[in-house]
């Protein structure tokens, strides 16, 4: 049994392809080994055979039918046939990004808003802060001060600190916005109006997933034993406009937050339809190119 | 002839079915042989054959000249090797193959002039067994010697059309060579007076 490196050079004997030394060699073995001879000989015949193989006839014409080529190319449009299932795949993956990018949005946001939300259930929880808006109202409505009386009232201290800080930050608009805040109070922070100090305490209040103004407005506006709805009203709204600044800036952290996460989804998204567009491209290189 | 080649080419490349189908008159039963040695089924050959000729028309921007033979058959070996994959993973039998016991089904072979009826019986015979020899080799040994014994092709030509080195062609035509003799000899269908020659011989 020869080896393969014999096979070889016999293979190459047979079809010339041997180097002048390689061939004095071989022919050299040739002369010495009588198996080596036999082999060379059986390969010459298996070649010799193949060589002699008549043709086969052909079954029929293999030419190509003008009329159906123009008709395929007709129907198939062309450079749109070549990469129409490139196209498909890139239209079906913008797509299911896009859903999956508008999921994640959904649900980063609500996310956002129950965080936030035990915040103001501690800030509700301070009695100091409950007295502010009515340090500020005492000057300007007795019904509103009237209520004050129910409300669980701190120390002196307090009470004057709030209303220093009250007429530094002028709270007259605080109480106008209280009570002519609209009954749809969901919509305030989206009003496109310049922001006021009114403004930043109720979106500061719907920032941290309060209740609507609304329900202030009306507790406000009503003086006759709805003390306690106006104690409520005042509840909610004070721990928002303590921290005003802090709730801005909440606020735009969020939408910071929320606008990086949906910059990081977009480039995410983009990446993964670009490795799928150049995944099918290669493909189609390869298919091609035999 | 090459420059003849070359303008069907391009005007195949601008659309002209005439011009290209000059080219497949050229080589269908270059390209067809192929098929049957590599396929060994004769309506598998016909459709792999066709097959390769609407690929190349489909195709034909990127044939950047060259030897168009060489570009046509690597199509059509591309074309044999995807039909035996497809085999491969859903293998099958033809009811009439299993039913057919004539020669019918068979492609005709070409006689030489003047030979002999039982010259032309036992050419058919080892036609057969040559056939059967060729099928039990591997996928890229058979192409290699079919494009080499067979078509009567160059080293250099069929390293182009397999997309081998010239060292790996040499390697699997000797393998594929040898193979086929030892399928040849083990089924001792190799003419008795081949094997006593062999014998006897002298090779220098």
């Amino acid at each position: 049994m020869l080896s393969d490196d014999d096979l070889d050079l016999l293979s190459a004997y047979l079809d010339d392809r041997l180097s002048p030394d390689e061939r004095l060699h071989l022919e050299q073995r040739l002369r010495l080994e009588q198996q080596l001879r036999v082999e060379l000989d059986e390969l010459r015949i298996t070649r010799e055979l193949l060589q002699d193989l008549a043709p086969v006839a052909l079954p029929r014409s293999f030419t190509i039918n003008s009329a159906s080529v123009q008709t395929r190319q007709f129907w198939s449009f062309g450079w749109f046939a070549r990469f129409g299932g490139a196209l498909a795949s890139l239209v079906l993956v913008v797509l299911v990004s896009a859903a999956l990018l508008n999921l994640s949005f959904g649900t980063q946001s609500s996310d956002s808003q129950i965080a936030i939300a035990p915040t103001t259930v501690i800030g509700a929880e301070q009695p100091e802060l409950v007295r502010e808006p009515e340090a500020v109202a005492q000057d300007a409505e007795p019904p509103v001060a009237a209520s004050v009386p129910e409300t669980a009232m701190a120390d002196a201290e307090l009470e004057e600190a709030v209303a220093e800080e009250s007429a530094a930050e002028e709270p007259q608009p605080v109480r106008h916005a209280t009570l002519t805040a609209p009954s749809g109070g969901a919509t305030l922070s989206e009003e496109p109006r310049a922001p006021t100090a009114a403004e930043g305490l109720e979106s500061g209040a719907q920032a941290d997933g309060e209740a609507p103004p609304s329900v202030n407005m009306e507790a406000s506006e009503d003086a006759n034993g709805v003390g306690a709805a106006t104690t409520d009203s005042t509840v909610v709204m004070t721990p928002a406009r303590a921290p005003t600044q802090a709730s801005q800036l909440r606020a735009a952290e969020t939408d910071a937050t929320q606008s990086g996460t949906s910059a990081v989804g977009w480039v995410i998204g983009v990446a993964v339809i670009a490795i799928l567009a150049l995944a099918v491209w290669v493909i189609w290189q390869r298919r091609t190119a035999r | 002839m090459a420059d003849e080649e070359l303008r069907l080419a391009q005007a195949g490349q601008r659309g002209d079915v005439e011009a290209f189908n000059q080219l497949v008159r050229l080589y269908e039963g270059r390209v067809y042989n192929l098929c049957y040695r590599m396929l060994g089924d004769p309506d598998s050959a016909a459709d792999a054959a066709q097959d390769s000729f609407l690929s190349a028309f489909r195709n034909i921007h990127s044939f950047r000249g060259g030897s168009f033979r060489s570009w046509m058959l690597r199509i059509a070996t591309n074309t044999c090797y995807d039909v035996l994959r497809v085999r491969k993973r859903r293998p099958s039998t033809s009811l009439d193959a299993a039913f057919d016991t004539d020669d019918e089904s068979r492609p005709i072979e070409l006689a030489d002039r003047g030979e002999a009826p039982d010259e032309f019986a036992l050419r058919h015979e080892l036609g057969v067994a040559i056939q059967q020899g060729l099928a039990t080799l591997p996928e890229d040994q058979r192409a290699v010697v079919i494009l080499c014994d067979i078509q009567g092709m160059s080293y250099e030509e069929i390293a182009h059309i397999t997309s081998a080195n010239l060292g790996t062609v040499k390697s699997r035509l000797s393998r594929g060579r040898a193979r086929l003799r030892n399928f040849l000899k083990a089924t001792e269908l190799l003419p008795s007076r081949y094997r006593h020659e062999g014998e006897s011989t002298s090779p220098l």
